[in-house]
């Protein structure tokens, strides 16, 4: 069989469909685990923050105006932390999504895969089943 | 996601066609062991490289039609709607599917032995 011109084909063939969502899906999940990581790194920094101050607030030897000023910065750093467990919250299940659809993507490239292996298979066999008709040929012309 | 490792039922003839190329390589006195390896592998980067060349040769129309007949495949075994749905889709589908394959063949047989054979 000819392959001349058939190399630069192959290696121009444009990147399937399949494959790019598959490259973008692995680029997102990865760039959401960096985001929840770090969500979540920052989450412990405010926590800590709020449990210094809140034990500050309960301090007996605080003054009074100092308490309140704490208590300002307590409420605020509790708003900040329902918003950033709101955060967590959604990367987590963009995370989950992201993984359910490489999952999908996974499923139906192993799908063309064994399909397409099963035809070049069908494929395999006929070539050699005609590769032994030519060789049992020439034989038998050999010993006629 | 991990394609290198699909538990999936491999063709035995496309198997044993990816063993006598790593025999033909390495010599009839390779370790089964790595004659085993070596064809697995050989056989997955096989099948990537048809789905990578024949994927964007379907419409999208084409693409939509295939998957619903994979999902409404009751026997999952019965792969003949499928095949025959894409060979009437691509043009020369076995020649092509040919031509890969023996493409695939010499890249392996010319590479050096530390080189992956790869489109």
């Amino acid at each position: 069989m000819s392959i001349s011109g058939f190399n630069a084909r192959l290696i121009n063939a444009e990147i399937s469909n399949l494959m790019r969502t598959q490259i973008e899906q692995e680029n997102s999940l990865m760039h959401i685990e960096t985001n929840l990581e770090f969500q979540k790194r920052n989450k412990g920094n405010i926590l800590t923050n709020y449990n210094i101050l809140l034990a500050q607030s309960k301090e007996p030897n605080v003054p009074e105006n100092i308490k309140k000023s704490i208590n300002a910065k307590v409420s605020k750093i509790r708003l900040s932390l329902v918003e950033i467990n709101n955060q967590i919250f959604s990367l987590e299940k963009d995370l989950t999504d992201a993984k359910k659809t490489m999952q999908e993507i996974s499923n139906v490239k192993t799908s063309r895969k064994n399909l397409l292996s099963c035809l070049a298979g069908k494929i395999v066999a006929k070539e050699r089943s005609q590769n032994s008709l030519q060789v049992n040929k020439e034989m038998g012309r050999t010993k006629g | 996601m991990n394609d290198v490792n699909s538990s999936n039922v491999k063709d035995q003839n496309v198997l044993s066609f990816m063993k006598s190329l790593v025999q033909e390589k390495y010599g009839d006195d390779s370790e089964l062991e790595f004659l085993d390896q070596e064809a697995d592998r050989l056989y997955e980067l096989f099948g990537n490289n048809l789905v990578q060349y024949f994927e964007p040769m379907l419409t999208v129309e084409q693409r939509t039609q295939f998957a619903e007949l994979d999902k409404g495949r009751t026997n999952r075994e019965d792969q003949e709607p499928l095949l025959a749905f894409l060979l009437q889709s691509i043009p020369d589908l076995e020649t092509q599917i040919l031509q890969v394959l023996v493409n695939f063949k010499n890249q392996y047989l010319t590479a050096q032995p530390n080189q992956n054979t790869s489109n």
